[in-house]
């Protein structure tokens, strides 16, 4: 500092302030335009939010890598030190399995001679994409992830986020290299589901907390708690019957939904394609290519008419 | 260590935090309530060396915290600059005296901040957002600062007040 107080940095002191008396108003004043620009046009503010994320994914994936190590290492010594429980607990779940298999084994024989007696054809095949969570919210009013996978890998708006063993979310923005999911909690998530022994319909709403909620439910004496709910098909955005999670509780005038899998702890995320565009601006849609292309050619060939 | 060096350092490790706001932990919920790492590098070196993170510098910072975080664009931008100016304002209170004072500052500071976002954010989603998380938030980055702050004093050999 001591270099800086000549004569001549006293005169040109108050000059340099200029540009730093006006930064204030002006970047108030953009930051409260972009407040009101990214209310009004949202589609906008998303296109310059992925841009970002293209560019910034492959660096947080970098930084993500050794903290996953870490992490790794932490659990790696936690189950270390349960492994007699863990084993107990483990032995005593496979005896219930393994009547569990018998029961599948006898199931799918009965459904196989099913499909045949009424020539039944499955579904289209679905494509999947495995990817790493880099990146998260990071504050209190989203619930959502960044991923390291975007359209050059197949991703696109609409498509389901499993992660383990359920649903966790669909894809609402997509960039060449990233996109981002926004969760089953989120304040903004709506899924169409139903219980799945009794098949009453209902909508599984995100509300920021880690137990969503079910609204739009008619009968709420006939939910239970331990009642599987998976998608109902509802909408066209997902195909039914795919795990969501489990009743957690019935009190008050709120039904909560534990998801199948800890919305707060995600590594990893599969990516599924159903072929389901419901709900989406067409534009969003993927118009189907001309069929001389020998992709398309395969995969109009594969799909039941 | 030269003036300029200080500023990088306080730049660099300001936008650092932005990065690291959003990197995924193995803790459960810790996405909700990561404490809010920019508020505190924002209010450490309006206090202590104002000269290092201009507005243009904080604005751009946020810029980039905004897309990362996917919020309500603009809100992160008008929140750090709003508690900039307020730091420079009040400056003179707070320099020289002890540190549980500074934190008490920034206690108040962060518990206003926090109170501001949940209700510009409910108003902008026209929904009461969940006031539970924010809260904890305000609390964890308030438990942080004493933390954070003499690191970022010793990454620019400066002591705090």
């Amino acid at each position: 500092m001591k270099s800086r107080s000549g004569p001549v940095t006293h005169v040109f002191a108050p000059l340099r302030l200029v540009p730093q008396r006006f930064a204030f108003p002006l970047l108030i004043l953009a930051s409260v335009l972009m407040l009101l620009v990214g209310q009004l046009n949202r589609p906008m503010a998303v296109h310059v939010r992925v841009a970002v994320a293209d560019v910034i994914a492959p660096v947080l994936e970098v930084i993500h890598q050794p903290i996953a190590v870490g992490a790794r290492a932490a659990r790696t010594v936690r189950d270390t030190l349960a492994l007699y429980q863990e084993n107990d607990r483990l032995r005593a779940e496979n005896a219930t399995l393994m009547q569990w298999q018998e029961v599948a084994r006898q199931l799918q024989g009965e459904n196989t001679a099913l499909r045949n007696l009424a020539h039944y054809q499955p579904p289209a095949t679905t494509f999947f994409v495995t990817a790493e969570v880099v990146g998260t919210a990071g504050g209190a009013f989203s619930r959502s992830l960044l991923i390291n996978r975007g359209s050059a890998d197949g991703v696109a708006e609409g498509q389901a986020a499993f992660s383990g063993n359920g649903l966790v979310g669909r894809i609402v923005e997509v960039g060449q290299r990233a996109s981002r999911t926004l969760l089953i909690s989120d304040l903004n998530s709506r899924i169409p589901v139903r219980i799945e022994a009794t098949h009453q319909r209902a909508i599984l709403a995100g509300d920021d907390t880690s137990q969503p909620q079910l609204i739009y439910v008619p009968n709420r004496a006939s939910i239970h708690v331990g009642d599987r709910v998976v998608t109902s098909g509802d909408g066209g955005i997902f195909p039914p019957d795919l795990p969501v999670g489990v009743v957690a509780s019935t009190e008050g005038d709120s039904i909560r939904v534990e998801p199948f899998t800890a919305l707060s702890q995600i590594d990893y995320l599969r990516i599924a394609d159903f072929g389901l565009s419901g709900v989406l601006p067409p534009s969003a849609v993927p118009l189907p290519r001309p069929a001389v292309t020998k992709h398309s050619h395969i995969k109009s060939g594969s799909r039941p008419r | 260590m030269r003036h300029a060096d200080g500023i990088m350092i306080a730049q660099l490790v300001t936008l650092v935090l932005a990065i690291v706001t959003v990197i995924p932990l193995d803790i459960p919920d810790y996405a909700a309530v990561t404490p809010d790492f920019l508020l505190i590098a924002i209010y450490h070196w309006s206090l202590y060396r104002p000269g290092d993170l201009p507005y243009s510098v904080v604005f751009a910072i946020a810029l980039l915290e905004d897309f990362l975080t996917a919020g309500p664009p603009g809100l992160i931008e008008l929140t750090l600059l709003i508690v900039r100016w307020t730091v420079l304002n009040t400056r003179r209170l707070f320099i020289g005296r002890s540190f549980p004072f500074v934190w008490g500052g920034f206690t108040v500071t962060a518990m206003i901040v926090a109170f501001a976002d949940w209700l510009l954010a409910s108003i902008l989603a026209s929904a009461m957002q969940d006031l539970r998380s924010v809260a904890f938030r305000a609390v964890l980055t308030v438990a942080i600062y004493p933390i954070m702050t003499p690191l970022f004093a010793r990454l620019q050999k400066l002591s705090p007040a």
